[in-house]
């Protein structure tokens, strides 16, 4: 009795080492090398201690905004960008403590945007950024950190708890065999910055953390599901990150650290796309950031004459490729350089109690799109304009034939809905221009679709 | 707090540990384990301040036991004092009346409420739509919950059930967190007696309902979840040019994707139930096997299906306007009919009913509707049928037909389904007439492009493993015992199937931070 | 009034023929008989005994075979 107990005890142990091999083989084939996450874990732990003076952070819209030499160039720092994609508030805060720790930073700007309270921080990304975090400690300490994924409030109770401990399905390479392989090789052969270079060839790596693509944002091309007001749940913040940005205040105020946080500048129909819940969320954080004695900066609203994107700045509708990151990062530089000489910059400002004054500053047409519903007998079509006066706004309706040659349908009218009838089924491809009235260009912005009625 | 998490594999564990060691030091007390253990996953996860509710309707359904039990044997008394039979008979009125306003009384308190949480939002929509909702939130669980307390103070009344004295106990009996999120709806009969009995740990018991947790979990993630989003999208804009062909395949992995729920969500607590020893009533028996639809509604959420035959079925068919229908259809449109009126017509009041169950839309009015009607034609015209398989020489007891009824069983259920998966019954109808009138209008890649389905419709995997529960199913639904069977397969052999199962299960998880996990059924 | 077992049998076979009355005890607990099936029966069995049989009686216990039927309808009748 107490053989076979024994027995059948080791065989359950023998087949959990198995099963916890076969998981370590498949996280180590199938989780990709060379992630973002990972190279800027790696050349931050490359710094030499207090090396730096200024870190900046938070997710995408951080990293892809802030180019460390450029706010350097302006602000006569030296900083570091931490920032992580899909970076949540409390992986910012564990950053911001090991670098006030390990460097003595005196200046923390956080990046952020509508999205970054409420959305519930994602399980990959998190997961990608505990591992880097883990990455050199000791087992104590990495056991201690891993042990946060399942324990986090946002997960705890759900299967991201569990699938914690399965990194791979989250974050895994093309599940063929040579892409398998190839992560493989590199894992054996390359170094992080050789591994990331070659995951993706749009992206360069400038250094100090800094890395970004080179795309450009396609104005003509933005359907209405790509815009983030409609991507995105924004009528909530979660209290987790709640809880980790006033976390965020307080270590900075505690340790005489100045924090700007900064909402980073997108192209306008993006803050347009929010209507009124852009001002009335963004004051509620405004309010929070300088309650906990943070500066805050929505350089969606800074004044033309201090700082204006260009539309060739964004590379896609959330985030600057490199030239509008430089352009940015050294019109921050200069902003928060002028906010420490001691200039009161509020008056460079558009705000969100005069949310009419900015709005009249979109003195031009950002994207146009529509969406379409298929009627008995026909096609409607609702087109969106976005800009600060809708009413200003003319709109042409064309089909596209099988050539790609345009026929106009209804010539420029102020008139957004389109009835096109249709008989029988099939597709249509619907093509809108949209100009403003006093426009010089012939149009402004374009759209077009792929609809079957 | 989900099934499959970090909280629920503490929680449970905590559970067991402390339920089997209270059965070792004090047995009789064990069960009090197992209600504090109640208590603290209905706090979690349904909210502290719902738990109200819970307490509710086990305090109404335990005193109005007590108090049928109480007056039954007053009257009892009563009948013996007298020797009179009228006297008898007037003794034995009095208390009927008496016993059917307790009865009703409490009735009118757990339905009122669920009626109240359930469907006074929907029904002010309706009346009102402009008016903004009250916004009330329906406790997690509560339908279920209602209609297990219910069922037992029905049974009291009718004779069929000892009333409990210990209103722990019958806490106990209301809240066992197993069934709280989405039943099964237990009988009194059969789980009371168990919850309170004292269990040891079982290693073959507990295999088993290791074994069920882990086959539940299977068709939870590796096909409810892969197909959530796929379904959504498609029924998410509906519109007049939808294309039948998508319909047909946004409502067969709709199919797919209740069933790996809703079966893989009962068999993930009656698995958890079974590692305390603890057996509940069964939800599932094969449904996709049904050779009829009044076959189906024996197969699919069984025990709804049993609470709804016992407590609103017979008891409608059997009053007296009813067997008087019966009698006069007998006698003036034959036999067949005078025997099957009835029950027909309690049969559309049921489906009604349980569509209402499910929400007070119009939508599952009509599945409800539908479904009612369908099998009380098809018991109404039986001997039609019967005739025409006679004259068309069709052999029913053949294999062929067999698998003929089966086909034609999914096809009516999933008819049904239109109704039951889009909020809109007026989407539904434009989806049913697009999948006879408007199939296929342009090419298959052309349409998906228009539709913005670049990605594909349904991995490949997913079919794969429906295919692994059909042949699961079929095992049971020719008898075998699956779990006795593998369960005797060599130990390597299980750990592997284990292993490609689990990554399975492993594998689908990313798609579960895309679409949440909880469960479809713990919303009714 | 017929009240044996054979008599039983010759109305349930009126009911729902080509099933094994004499010894099948698991009429219920095997979907031999349906819901319908049931009412069916309550109302030859009402008819031919002159008694009334409440929802409450129909339990597995009481319709798994004819002999518990019989014995039920006995019971029925004596208490009435």
């Amino acid at each position: 009795m107490r053989t076979s107990k024994l027995r059948s005890a080791l065989v359950a142990l023998v087949f959990i080492v198995i099963a916890a091999l076969a998981n370590m083989g498949l996280t180590y084939a199938l989780e990709p090398y060379g992630t973002i996450t990972e190279l800027i874990w790696s050349q931050y732990r490359a710094l030499e201690p207090g090396q730096i003076d200024t870190l900046c952070l938070g997710s995408s819209y951080a990293h892809r905004s802030f180019d460390p030499a450029a706010i350097d160039s302006t602000l006569g720092s030296t900083s570091f960008n931490f920032a992580t994609p899909a970076q949540s508030l409390d992986c910012s805060y564990d950053a911001i403590e090991l670098a006030i720790h390990e460097h003595g930073v005196q200046r923390v700007i956080l990046g952020l945007g509508i999205e970054t309270l409420p959305e519930k921080p994602w399980i990959n990304t998190y997961i990608t950024f505990k591992q880097a975090q883990m990455e050199g400690m000791g087992l104590s300490e990495s056991i201690a950190t891993f042990l946060q994924i399942p324990l986090h409030g946002s997960f705890s109770g759900g299967a991201a708890s569990l699938g914690a401990f399965f990194p791979w399905a989250y974050n895994h390479v093309s599940l063929n065999p040579s892409a398998v392989l190839a992560n493989i090789e590199a894992r054996r052969t390359l170094s992080l910055e050789e591994a990331a270079a070659a995951n993706d060839e749009a992206m360069t790596a400038f250094g100090m953390g800094y890395c970004n693509y080179d795309t450009h944002l396609p104005y003509n091309w933005i359907a209405p599901g790509q815009v983030s007001a409609n991507r995105w749940d924004v009528s909530q913040p979660d209290p987790e990150n709640l809880d980790a940005l006033m976390r965020i205040l307080a270590l900075c105020e505690s340790e005489g650290v100045e924090l700007y946080v900064v909402v980073t500048p997108r192209p306008s129909f993006e803050v347009l796309g929010f209507g009124d819940v852009y001002p009335a969320n963004m004051s509620e954080l405004q309010q929070i950031v300088e309650a906990g004695g943070g500066t805050y900066l929505d350089m969606n609203l800074v004044h033309a004459d201090v700082y204006a994107p260009l539309d060739d700045d964004f590379g896609d509708p959330e985030h600057f490729n490199p030239v509008g990151a430089a352009r940015f990062s050294e019109a921050l530089g200069s902003l928060i350089a002028r906010i420490e000489a001691g200039d009161d910059v509020a008056a460079d400002f558009y705000t969100y109690d005069g949310w009419d004054a900015y709005l009249t500053s979109l003195d031009r047409i950002s994207i146009v799109n529509f969406t379409a519903t298929a009627v008995d007998g026909g096609i409607e079509a609702d087109a969106v304009a976005y800009t600060g006066d809708p009413s200003q706004v003319l709109y042409r309706f064309s089909v596209v034939d099988e050539n790609g040659d345009l026929e106009v349908i209804r010539d420029w009218s102020p008139d957004a809905h389109l009835s096109l009838a249709r008989e029988g089924h099939g597709t249509c491809t619907i093509h809108v221009d949209a100009r403003l009235a006093d426009s010089p260009a012939e149009v402004d912005r374009s759209y077009q679709d792929l609809v079957l009625y | 707090m989900e099934l499959f998490s970090a909280q629920f594999l503490l929680f449970l564990s905590a559970a067991w540990c402390v339920y089997m060691a209270l059965g070792r030091v004090a047995p009789a007390y064990q069960w009090t384990a197992l209600l504090g253990a109640s208590l603290v996953f209905y706090g979690v996860a349904g909210g502290w301040q719902s738990m109200a509710f819970v307490v509710l309707a086990a305090l109404v359904t335990w005193g109005a036991a007590l108090g049928l039990e109480k007056l039954e044997a007053r009257c009892k008394e009563e009948r013996k004092a007298t020797a009179d039979r009228a006297e008898k008979k007037a003794v034995k009125a009095r208390y009927q009346v008496r016993k059917r306003l307790v009865l009703i009384g409490a009735l009118a308190i757990c339905l009122g409420v669920l009626g109240y949480l359930k469907y006074w939002d929907t029904i002010l929509h309706y009346l009102m739509p402009s008016a903004g909702t009250l916004g009330l939130v329906l406790p997690l669980g509560i339908s279920f919950f209602t209609f297990q307390a219910t069922g037992y103070v029905i049974d009291v009344y009718n004779g069929k059930e000892a009333a409990e004295p210990d209103f722990a106990k019958h806490l106990l009996f209301v809240s066992y967190f197993p069934q709280l999120i989405q039943g099964p709806i237990n009988k009194h009969r059969t789980l009371a007696a168990q919850l309170t009995a004292p269990h040891a740990p079982d290693a073959h018991g507990m295999r088993r309902g290791a074994l069920r947790l882990a086959l539940g979990i299977f068709k939870k993630f590796s096909i409810a979840i892969m197909l959530q989003k796929t379904v959504g999208e498609i029924f998410g804009n509906v519109d007049a040019a939808i294309p039948g062909a998508l319909v047909v395949v946004g409502l067969l992995a709709y199919n797919a994707q209740l069933y790996g729920d809703f079966s893989g969500g009962i068999d993930m607590v009656e698995g958890v139930s079974e590692l305390f020893g603890i057996q509940m009533d069964q939800n599932f028996r094969q449904p996709y096997f049904s050779t009829s639809l009044a076959d189906f509604w024996t197969r699919w959420h069984v025990s709804l299906g049993a609470w709804m035959r016992d407590y609103v079925f017979y008891p409608i068919a059997l009053t007296k306007p009813f067997q008087a229908l019966g009698k006069w259809a007998g006698a003036h449109w034959g036999r067949h009919i005078g025997r099957t009126i009835g029950a027909c017509i309690a049969n559309v009041i049921v489906f009604l009913l349980v569509g209402l169950w499910h929400g007070a839309q119009a939508h599952y009015l009509v599945w409800g509707l539908y479904n009612g009607v369908i099998v009380a034609l098809a018991d109404l015209f039986k001997p039609l049928f019967d005739r025409m398989a006679e004259a068309l020489h069709v052999n029913r007891e053949g294999r062929a037909w067999h698998a003929f009824a089966i086909l034609r069983t999914f096809i009516v259920v999933t008819i049904g389904r239109y109704f039951d998966c889009m909020p809109v019954v007026g989407d539904a109808l434009i989806c049913l007439r697009n999948t006879f009138a408007n199939f296929m209008p342009v090419p298959w890649g052309q349409m998906l492009e228009a539709l913005g389905f670049t990605k594909g419709l349904i991995p490949g995997r997913v079919l794969l493993c429906i295919a692994v529960v059909l042949v699961i199913d079929y095992l049971y639904e020719k008898g075998m015992d699956v779990r006795e069977r593998f369960l005797a397969l060599p130990a390597p052999v299980r750990f592997i199937v284990y292993l490609v199962l689990g990554f399975f299960v492993v594998s689908s998880l990313n798609h579960v931070s895309e679409v949440g996990g909880g469960f479809m059924y713990a919303n009714f | 009034m017929d009240t044996t077992l054979e008599g039983l049998i010759e109305l349930l076979q009126d009911v729902k023929e080509d099933v094994d009355y004499e010894t099948c005890t698991t009429l219920i607990d095997d979907h031999v008989l349906d819901s319908f099936d049931i009412l069916s029966i309550i109302s030859t069995l009402n008819d031919a005994y002159d008694i009334s049989i409440p929802a409450a009686e129909i339990v597995p216990e009481n319709f798994n075979s004819a002999a518990s039927l019989l014995a039920m309808v006995e019971r029925l009748i004596d208490e009435d």
